[in-house]
């Protein structure tokens, strides 16, 4: 005799038996699925974190090297430039001071020993004068080589200009045409790069070619900078 | 009438070997009649072997039951154990004579050497579960079918131990040796189909699908007697909820849980 009910129990235990190998492969899966997109989800945030810091470390590094180029290490260099003149005016002041001094203390010495007293003082400072002019040439030199490296890596149009103002300065007005050309076809709307342009062919004899290249500049970008360059040149002030 | 369908189906899987539930596939009729052919020619032995419950049984009875009507033959379901029964069991069949006292080995194979047999009209003798006799028995039917006065057709279950006794005893006299495999899911299909048709229970016969078949095919392995016990617990099944609860019937097909219920009951699956 069968009981019928016992066996629907044993039934329903078997089926739940035999469920229960593709509810675990579901729940491995379902696990696996969940943990292949959690680590793709936070993969793709971490890229999406550092495209957004790209961009951002791109435009601020732009703007250090826009600084750069604005500040320029001639400032720096200017100022290295002044110190020895500063310093020269000092020991001038403080050599005039003593030579005052030693003038009124000298005063009714003879005055040729004033003579060679001035000639001991003067030689000095003419010596001083040539030995600074020297390194700063070689310090700007250097300056430029290493930014002509640069430029060389990465061809920005910020280091050509740099380049193009340092060698205008030292008053290599052909290399500072052709670096302020160069600049202008990397990127023709830097408004710097067209007037050292301009004014490197002036100091090269080419005034019509600068006066046409800063018209046309002007027509497209009706730079005021350039205006008034261009003013100075037509009306003869610039040389 | 309605209410005997689910007892009639079911009483038509009761594993009673019967000549009249004889179903008759393709594949087996095939064997069947290269069987037939085999008898009618002069060998010694003929060797009917597959597992249990492929239908060796009903295929001996089959047989039995169509060469009674040409010939002598005589099947032993069950096998004689002893000796001297064996012997005097066929002597009785065979020749009529029978013995009261112990009938040895020498005093049978004389009598049967004596006997005159007519070609093919050979007296056969069909021997079920022939993987019971000890091995010195067998050795002396062999020694009887040596004589060519009779001729026996055995059929044993295909083990490893049985294809040994093969071997060992009939290797250079049997003359045909037939395999007896369970059926394949569509056998399976016109099995039960044709079981219940002779039954007349034409509702239940069409509420087995080709699906339903399958998964009964999955339990036994397409083993008739396996088969057979599963539908008639199947069925039995069927006539409590027809008796009790008739609307978790569907009288559309057979249910997959009621066979599954089944093969629990059945011990065809472990739950």
């Amino acid at each position: 005799m069968l009981n019928i009910k016992e066996l629907e129990e044993r039934h329903l235990k078997y089926k739940i038996k035999s469920y229960i190998p593709y509810i675990i492969i579901i729940v491995i899966l379902v696990a696996i699925i969940i943990v292949v997109s959690s680590l793709y989800i936070t993969n793709n945030i971490k890229k999406e974190k550092t495209i957004l810091h790209k961009p951002i470390e791109r435009q601020i590094s732009k703007k250090i090297q826009e600084v750069k180029v604005l500040l320029t290490p001639s400032l720096g260099f200017m100022k290295r430039v002044n110190t020895p003149v500063e310093v020269y005016s000092n020991k001038k002041i403080e050599l005039e001071k003593k030579q005052n001094l030693k003038t009124s203390k000298k005063k009714k010495r003879v005055i040729k020993e004033e003579v060679i007293v001035e000639k001991v003082i003067t030689t000095p400072i003419v010596q001083e004068k040539k030995r600074s002019i020297k390194i700063k040439i070689t310090q700007d030199q250097k300056d430029i080589k290493d930014v002509i490296k640069r430029f060389k890596i990465n061809n920005n149009p910020a280091l050509s200009l740099f380049v193009a103002k340092k060698y205008y300065q030292l008053g290599d007005y052909h290399k500072s045409y052709n670096y302020a050309l160069i600049t202008n076809q990397l990127n023709n709307n830097i408004e710097a790069s067209w007037i050292i342009f301009a004014k490197s062919l002036m100091k090269l004899d080419k005034k019509e070619m600068a006066i046409n290249t800063l018209k046309k500049y002007i027509d497209s970008s009706h730079s005021p900078r350039a205006k008034i360059l261009l003013d100075e040149i037509q009306s003869g002030k610039f040389k | 009438m309605e209410n005997r369908i689910f007892k009639d189906s079911r009483d038509v899987f009761l594993d009673i070997v019967n000549t009249k539930d004889y179903i008759e596939l393709d594949r087996m009729s095939g064997i069947y009649e290269s069987l037939l052919d085999s008898i009618k020619k002069p060998l010694k032995m003929i060797l009917l072997y597959g597992k249990p419950g492929t239908g060796k049984s009903m295929f001996l009875s089959k047989l039995h039951q169509s060469l009674q009507q040409s010939q002598k033959a005589y099947l032993y379901n069950t096998p004689i154990l002893d000796e001297s029964e064996f012997f005097k069991s066929i002597a009785q069949d065979l020749y009529g004579m029978s013995y009261s006292g112990e009938l040895n080995f020498t005093q049978f194979i004389k009598v049967v050497e004596n006997k005159d047999v007519n070609g093919s009209l050979m007296p056969v003798i069909l021997l079920d579960e022939a993987q019971l006799y000890s091995t010195p028995l067998m050795e002396k039917i062999r020694l009887l079918s040596d004589t060519r006065k009779v001729k026996f057709v055995i059929a044993l279950h295909k083990t490893e131990k049985e294809d040994i006794i093969a071997k060992e005893h009939f290797q250079t006299r049997i003359w045909e040796s037939i395999k007896l495999d369970n059926s394949n899911s569509t056998e399976l299909k016109i099995y039960i189909q044709k079981k219940l048709l002779k039954a007349n229970c034409f509702d239940t016969a069409s509420m087995f699908t080709q699906k339903s078949v399958n998964l009964i095919h999955k339990l036994t392995n397409g083993n008739y007697r396996d088969t057979n016990k599963l539908l008639y617990t199947m069925f039995d099944i069927y006539v409590y909820y027809k008796e009790n609860n008739p609307s978790k019937i569907n009288r559309t097909k057979i249910s997959n849980k009621i066979i599954e219920m089944a093969a629990i009951h059945t011990r065809l699956i472990n739950a």
